[in-house]
Parts: C-alpha cells; structure tokens; sequence
C-alpha cells in the first residue's frame, strides 16, 4: 500500500481506532501492530509473506541460540554468519538474480553455455528490512543495544508499517526499548506527526510528483535532445525530486509512528546544504549512511588494518571505495549504480574536509562564506546523480554531453526552473524551521484558534494533493 | 466531553477544507476549458453503454456475438471496424439468423481488462464471445503503456479470491487497489470516482496550460518534446541504422512471443481466466492470434521459428485447455492489408478494406461457434 492513497488512509484510521478501543489493555497494542503490520505487507502481494515470515523466523531462532551461546565462542560466531548469509542470499536472490545472469552471460557464452535470466519480482522492502536483521545479529553478538523481548517483538521490530517498505532503518536500541515499554501516544506526539505527514504528503505529492517529475522524466527520457540549460535544470530537478521524494516519505513514517506512539530517527539534515561529501553522508539518508559504516565500512577496515598497519590509510581509501560500490549497488541492480556508489566513494577518500566549526558553534548554523563550498559541493554530487537516474552508460553519457554541449533549442524551461527555485528554497526553510522550531512552535501555541488554523491548513493541502496525485507514481525508494 | 467535542470540531474543519477543495475545484477548471481528457475508466463506462443493448437483443431472441480487441480492431472509422465489417458479413448471410455483433474493444486493452470485465460481460449473457489476441500483449512494453488496473474495481466480489490467484502484479495491481476499487464499485461511487479522475487530469492539463503561459507563444518545453519525439522517429524509420532500430522497437514489443512464452505467462493466465468465467456464463468462445505483416517480421529477422511455435502452442493449449476454441491467423492475411507491422490494417478509401478482409476470415469460425453455442436461459 502507498502512503498516499485513500485506503492506506482507511487503513490507518482503523488501526489507530483498535489502538483507541483497546487503550485499557495495552499489552494488545503490540499484537495488533504486528497484525497490521502483517496486513500491511500481505496488502501489496500477497505471495510474498511467506518469505517475511520465513526471514523473521529463521533469524529470530538463530539470534535466540547465538545468545544463548557463550561469548567469543566460535559456534555464536558460525550462528551469526549463519544469519547474515541466510538474509543476504535472499537479498542476493530476489534482488541481484538477474543482474548477476545478466552480467555473467557473456562470460558464460564464451563458455558455450547459457543460463536463463531469472524474472523475479522485488519483494517490497526487503533491501530495508534485510539491513535491520542484519544490524540486530551483529549488535546482539557484540553484546551490545537491548535483548529482544520475543518472537512477537522481534518480528514487530523486522515488520513495523510505517518503515517496513522504505526505512528509516533502524537499529535495536531505537525501536526494542519502545516496544517494551509499549506505545506512548499523546497530544504534542499527535500534533508533531500531523505536522510531518502533512509536510510529507506536500514534498511527496506536489513537489516531486507533481511539479518536478515530468521534466525531469522528459528531459532523462530524451537526452541531448535540448540545450545545456535543459539539460542542467533537468539534474536539479531531479536532484530535488529524489530528496522530496524520500524524504517526503520519512516524514510521513515518522509522523504515523507518532500517532501511534513511537519515535523513530531522522533520515535527513538538509543535505544539499552539505559543504563537502563527508558531511553529506551525515545528513543525506542518516540510517544507511550509519549502517554502511558500521557493519561494513568499520569491520572492513579493521580487518584489513590488522593484516597490513602500514598501508593503513590506503587500505582505509579501499574500505571505503568498497563500502560505496556497495551502497551504490544497493541502491540498484545495475553498474551504473556501482559507478554511482564509487563516485560517492571517490568524493569521499579525496575531496578535503570542510574546515571545522570553532568548538560549540552550531552546526546547522547557515553562514554566508560557506556558501561557494556548498554550491561546488552540491554542482559535484549533482553530476554523479547523472548515473543514478539514468538507465544505462550510454543514456549517462548522452546526458552528461547535453550539459556541456549547446543544443539546437533556444530558451528556458521557466516552470520547471521555478520548480527547482522553489525545491531550494524549501530546502533552506527546512534547515530554518527545524533549528528554531521550538520557538515558532513555543510562539505558534499561544495563538488563538490554532487547533482550527491547523484542521484547515490540513484540509487545504489534504485537498490540494488528492488533485494533483493523479499522475503520482510510487516512492522511487521502493525499488531499492 | 469537551475533548470529543473539540476533535469533533476539528475533524469537520479538516473535512469541510478537503472537501472545498476538492469540490471547488470543478468551476474554475471548467472555465479555464481543459477539455475531456482519455480516462482508463472510459473502457468501464463504454461497456456500461454497449452491454445492455446486447443483452436486451439476447433477451429478445436474437443470437449476440461480443467482440473484444485492441485498436487492431477498433481504430477505423465508423461503419470499418472489424466487429463492424463481420456484422456486415453475417448479415449478408440469411443462414446465419441476423446475429448482433457488439463491439466491446478499446485501444490497448488486453487480457487483464478483459479478465476484469468479464463479470459485466458474462451478465450481458453473449451467445459468443470473440477475443482478439495481439502477440504484443506478451512483452513488457504492452505492460507499461497500455495496463489499466482501475478496471479490477469490476471484478465481482466473489471472484475475489479466483482474481487474487492471478498476477495482477504483472500490471501494478497489488491487493489493496484491488479491493479499494471493488468497494468503490460496489458502493455505487463509480461515478464519482470517474469525476475525480476527470479533474485530476484536468489538473494535469492546467499544469500545461500554466507552462505554456510562462513561456508565451513559443514554449520551448513543446519544441523540445517535439523534436525529442521526432528524434525517436528518425532513429526508427531513417539513417544508416534504420535496420538496427526496427529490430530494436520489434524486439521490444515481440520478443517475449518469439523466445516463446513460458506456459504461466500472466498474460496467459488472465486469458484463461477471462475464458472460465466467460465460459461459466454460458459463451462459448473464440479467440484468435491477431494477424500480423509476417513477411515484413521475416525481412527484418526478427521471426524465429521455433521459439514462436512455442508461443502459438502455449496460446491454443490454455485456450482449449480453458474451454476455447482458437485460431491462429497471424500469417492469414495478404501483406497489403496491413498499414504497419503490429497488425493496423489498411482500410478504404487509402487501401485495401483490411476489417473486413479479417471480417471473413472469423466468420466460419463464428458460424461454428454459433452453431454450438446453446440458446441462453435468459
């Protein structure tokens, strides 16, 4: 189910009315989210909830008997290689089966043979909820964040609705405490997730559905067709778009959490304001950025620094090379989403740090002399999205000479440019809004009428997003 | 008390919001003259028009035939189209009893709306049902442009769990729209569903109107989608590759019939279960491979042998296996019928009068179903 529909609407509203009807026996919560949560997933294809089930349980049973193994013991060592190579493979399989036929066909008909290219349908949010598998094996072996409490527990924490299909993804110790303790709904919680879905659905629906999405698609769909200019504002679009997009749908997982009575993490800082890649990597898509770091790029290092000290900063560029290959493939079935993730890594090991803020300075301060390195930075990161939305090398490389080559057409695309205006200027009021909103929200709460302002302002843009959502495509992160 | 009063409030100013917006809308989308733009829910509202003469005709006595297709078989002029022409055949044969051929085709529908559709049809109770197979409604790129999901708000209710059997995946059904538009449906909101989507195209058009006013009487947007579409046009049908990207756009809507469909293609799985429910209704029905320009497919070497006599067989075993009759004319027309290669036929006054060449290729093969077809119990 899409977050933006009618009968994920329904949906929510009958859950949240279970929640109400059972608000004296709150040890039912749980079971009903997890009930939900189960609808939720068996709602989008039906065939693939065995395979949740499966995942769920295998690994619940392979994390009780690793803990219940001894510290340091080879057999909790093999129990949690036995976890990461079983969730892989799935991940591998449904999502890697045919890029991996695909890629070694040519090799294999060198060979005289031949293999057929599996059709396999993605399950929904399996790249996510593999990741926190995964994630809790590895926490729980070092002995570190909370036991879980149960199957119950366990299979809420892997299939939790709201950030089932497209994250944040969590680790443990944000969600396992919370689930003990039971949801915590309340007023200023109500209030913040209403505040949130409704940004959400705006980014989502009117931003980068509606005013972004169809340049972009265009000018992608056709490149070197126009001039430069197209070309550059069709990038910035759509740089923009993938940010409203997702982020748009992190808003709206967290203010439904909210509603029921759960905290989850913030996925996203205003990335674009970034001055250099290393400080985008910490506030673009904040929970897998985390995870790469630490189940992948960390261990990989260490390893490899424990074999040759020496080399420690080479081996440390290759960790890191490695660890953004494999976001990059994360991210898509295809090398050019490789060649995307190494770019990242590339920008990552070379690109000089921005220099440090005096010590106790804000860092979310905005300030004018920063502004070349953002700009550059973000020009930069920008041409390297050039292989993330195209479909393949050649269409990359069709785009990437229409930015530099002056086409046949004159003229400005003036809506979609006003779009990308608008994208940027949004950007930085987000950046605004989120370091001084306790005190708008602190001046906001003593206005009279401000229950009612805000009914209609949510009715206004509830409305205004049923009209224009007829086009509205799905979150472009499902696929991932 | 006070605070059920108080959300009570707040929940009407969100709702009368919503609802103004919504509902507000209509003038001033009226007034800036967007038109009527093509709606997927069209198809739903063209059967609602074309199934009650044909059942009113049925419960009168006379012998019905429902015609289902692409624009294969709809996209001629009026008095042309292939139901048209066969009616016009059978008319011209006393023996076959003046039967009412209704044409129920719509551009790029394909088994899946059928399947949805089935129920309204099986209703309209149809002596026969002739269905028109294109071999591209096999390939990903049928799926992409013409799928119409909305249409599974027709399926009724207790096929549910028979349709939720079905890959209706294959078309970006998933569960949740399925049995939204079923209780749409089924509430009677059909209505206002389809006015709901009539202005969210409408929006979708303003959106254009607002972008051509921007850039005055010469957007550069329109230029530069023009010359994007005549770019594909030209890499298609000119220059030295001309061979090269013919292959390509062939391949891409035929490849899946001429590597040769696996035997659970979804596609053919939503044929045979159109031909079930239609079947359980009392039709019989004959479903025939839509000809196509075999020699031309031949010259550009894009028609393998053996992996297209796989197809063919696959089709006609889920057709008889379904309770079918089938026939294969795809190779059954002369190539100056045809006005491309996916099987548009040439019709007058430009060419030869393919409708109705096709018109009586299907007649015995309608004759014979009619003939076995028993008088409905109407």
């Amino acid at each position: 189910m899409l977050f933006v529909t009618f009968q994920f609407a329904i949906f929510l509203l009958l859950v949240l009315i279970a929640l109400r009807a059972m608000a004296r026996r709150r040890s039912l919560w749980n079971p009903i989210l997890l009930g939900a949560s189960l609808l939720f997933y068996t709602l989008w294809i039906p065939t693939y909830l065995p395979l949740l089930l499966l995942d769920i349980g295998v690994n619940f049973a392979l994390l009780r008997a690793m803990e219940a193994s001894a510290p340091g013991s080879r057999r909790r060592r093999a129990l949690l290689a036995a976890a990461i190579v079983f969730t892989i493979s799935l991940l591998l399989f449904f999502k890697y089966a045919a890029f991996l036929v695909e890629s070694a066909l040519p090799l294999l008909r060198g060979l005289g043979l031949d293999a057929p290219v599996p059709d396999v349908l993605l399950p929904l949010g399996i790249s996510f909820y593999s990741f926190q598998i995964v994630s809790l094996a590895v926490d729980r072996h070092r002995g570190s964040g909370p036991p879980v409490a149960g199957l119950l527990q366990y299979a809420l924490y892997v299939s939790f609705f709201p950030q089932l299909i497209a994250g944040p993804i969590l680790r443990g110790g944000e969600l396992l405490p919370q689930l003990s303790a039971g949801a915590q709904p309340s007023a200023e919680r109500f209030r913040r997730g209403a505040w949130l879905i409704a940004s959400g659905v705006g980014k989502k629906v009117v931003l980068a559905d509606f005013l972004l999405a169809p340049f972009v698609d265009d000018v992608f769909g056709a490149p070197g067709v126009a001039n430069a200019r197209f070309h550059w504002i069709a990038l910035y679009g759509f740089a923009f778009q993938i940010y409203f997009d997702f982020s748009g749908y992190t808003d709206m997982a967290r203010g439904m959490a909210l509603w029921i009575g759960f905290e989850l993490p913030e996925n996203f800082h205003e990335p674009y304001l970034s001055r250099s890649p290393q400080e985008f990597w910490r506030r673009w898509h904040i929970t897998l950025s985390r995870w790469l770091r630490l189940y992948l790029f960390v261990p990989i290092g260490r390893a490899w620094i424990r074999r040759g000290p020496s080399r420690e900063r080479g081996l440390l560029a290759l960790a890191q090379l490695l660890t953004m290959a494999l976001c990059g493939l994360w991210h898509g079935a295809g090398w050019h989403f490789v060649l995307w993730g190494l770019l990242q890594g590339v920008l990552l090991v070379a690109w000089p740090a921005a220099p440090r803020r005096r010590a106790g300075a804000d860092p979310d301060a905005l300030r004018w002399r920063d502004a070349p390195r953002i700009l550059l930075f973000f020009h930069v990161f920008c041409v390297t999205l050039v292989f993330f939305r195209a479909p393949d090398f050649g269409a990359a490389a069709a785009f990437l000479e229409g930015l530099f080559v002056p086409g046949e057409l004159p003229g400005w695309p003036r809506l979609a440019a006003l779009a990308v205006a608008l994208g940027a200027a949004l950007h930085v009021a987000e950046r605004v809004l989120r370091t001084r909103a306790p005190r708008l929200q602190g001046w906001f709460a003593a206005r009279p009428g401000r229950a009612v302002l805000e009914a209609v302002a949510f009715g206004v843009l509830a409305g205004l997003a049923v009209m224009v959502s007829g086009a509205g495509g799905e979150f472009i992160y499902f696929q991932f | 008390m006070r605070r059920a009063l108080g959300a009570v409030a707040l929940l009407s100013c969100f709702a009368i919001a919503l609802a103004g917006v919504v509902h507000g809308s209509t003038a001033w989308l009226k007034g800036a003259r967007l038109g009527h733009p093509g709606l997927v829910l069209d198809y739903a509202r063209m059967m609602g028009k074309r199934l009650p003469p044909l059942a009113e005709a049925g419960r009168g006595g006379r012998r019905t035939v429902a015609f289902l297709g692409d624009s294969g078989v709809v996209s001629y002029p009026a008095g042309q189209t292939v139901p048209e022409r066969l009616q016009q055949v059978l008319d011209a044969e006393p023996a076959a009893g003046h039967p009412l051929v209704a044409s129920l085709g719509m551009s790029g529908s394909g088994p899946f709306d059928y399947y949805c559709l089935a129920d309204r049809i099986a209703v309209a109770r149809p002596d026969v049902v002739v269905v028109s197979l294109n071999l591209d409604h096999f390939s990903d790129a049928w799926r992409s442009a013409y799928s119409r999901p909305q249409l599974a708000g027709w399926i009724a209710p207790g096929r549910i769990p028979d349709a939720l059997g079905l890959p209706f995946h294959w078309i970006g059904l998933t569960t949740d729209r399925l049995l939204a538009y079923v209780v749409v449906v089924q509430a009677g909101a059909s209505d206002t569903w389809y006015r709901l989507g009539l202005r969210q195209a409408q929006v979708g058009r303003a959106r254009g109107r607002f972008e051509s006013w921007l850039q005055g009487d010469d957007p550069p947007e329109e230029r530069f989608r023009e010359a994007a579409d005549a770019r594909t046009i030209a890499r298609v049908f000119s220059g030295p590759d001309l061979r090269h990207y013919r292959r390509a756009g062939l391949l891409e809507h035929y490849r899946s019939t001429l590597d040769g469909i696996p035997p659970d293609h979804p596609v053919l799985e939503a044929l045979t279960g159109t031909l079930r429910r239609l079947r359980a209704g009392g039709a019989r029905v004959l479903v025939y491979l839509a000809p196509l320009e075999v020699t031309w497919l031949e010259e550009q070497g894009v028609l393998g042998e053996d992996g297209f006599r796989t197809t063919v067989a696959r089709v006609r075993a889920a057709v008889e296996g379904s309770g079918g009759a089938f026939a294969d004319l795809h190779d059954a027309l002369p190539a100056d019928s045809f006005r491309d290669a996916p099987g548009h036929l040439r019709h007058p006054p430009d060419g030869p009068d393919g409708p109705a060449r096709l018109a009586r290729l299907l007649r015995p093969f309608v004759l014979q179903a009619l003939a076995q077809a028993p008088a409905a119990a109407r």
